[in-house]
């Protein structure tokens, strides 16, 4: 029933994106109990979370363009 | 109008738009062009193929869509990302040089810190393309894990395991490069 740190955090991200199993989920909670580690990646975990989201965000508003010297490239690739 | 002319209006027209599409999921501009070009010619070479049916939008979306797919089907992760232990012992527990800190990144000033920001990109850039796909699925798309698995020729359980792992490496990266200097 016990489970590993490294299977815990594991867990912790498979919750995250697709949920947990009923054992799954009593499992990761039994070992964040008793692990005061896992307990902090925990935390850690959703800092990351945090991290990323804000930093994918600040960026979604840049101008994606493709440079006129790299359509030319193509139009010449067709070319050949 | 021959078939280059045709295309060639085509790359006018939706080069822009697929660029954006590749490089938002990809964050690699190099990458990004060189899936563009590779539908466009594609395009060139099937164009008796494509009839109308859906607009020539649609269609070099999906070619593009197929050559993302071939492209992370071939992407090869290198052992040292694969093998985690750096991060937990033999036994599967955290390695001693490895235990869990905070960061408090809940304080804002540390997220609108351009430093802390391009130590964070420079961390982003050397994680495996693949990755960093998957890493930009979950946080930047409103897409469903099953779709992000299906552009990625992954598996679903390999997607919360490869994010798992990213988030590992990044962690340590900036710990590294952010917090102890």
């Amino acid at each position: 029933m016990l489970i590993s740190c490294k299977k815990a955090t594991e867990f912790i991200e498979k919750k995250d994106i697709f949920g947990l199993t009923k054992k799954e989920q009593f499992q990761l909670d039994l070992h964040v109990f008793l692990c005061a580690k896992c307990k902090k990646y925990q935390r850690l975990s959703e800092e990351l979370d945090h991290t990323l989201r804000h930093f994918f965000m600040s960026k979604s508003d840049e101008e994606l363009k493709l440079s006129d010297d790299k359509k030319e490239k193509i139009k010449d690739a067709l070319k050949k | 109008m021959d078939t280059v002319d045709n295309v060639s209006e085509w790359v006018n027209d939706y080069s822009d738009e697929l660029f954006a599409w590749a490089l938002k999921r990809t964050q690699n501009v190099h990458l990004s062009e060189d899936l563009v070009q590779d539908t466009f010619v594609a395009a060139y070479q099937s164009v008796e193929r494509y009839k109308g049916e859906s607009s020539p939008k649609t269609w070099l979306h999906s070619i593009l869509k197929h050559k993302m797919m071939d492209h992370f089907r071939k992407e090869k992760v290198k052992e040292k990302y694969e093998n985690q232990s750096a991060f937990f012992q033999k036994n599967e527990s955290w390695d001693k040089h490895n235990n869990p800190t905070l960061w408090s990144t809940m304080d804002v000033t540390l997220l609108d810190n351009p430093g802390f920001n391009e130590a964070f990109a420079s961390c982003l850039e050397k994680l495996p393309q693949k990755w960093k796909t998957a890493v930009v699925g979950k946080y930047l798309t409103d897409k469903k894990a099953g779709d992000i698995c299906k552009e990625l020729s992954i598996t679903t359980s390999n997607y919360w395991q490869i994010v798992h792992r990213a988030k590992l490496n990044l962690r340590n990266c900036i710990e590294l490069n952010w917090f102890q200097d």
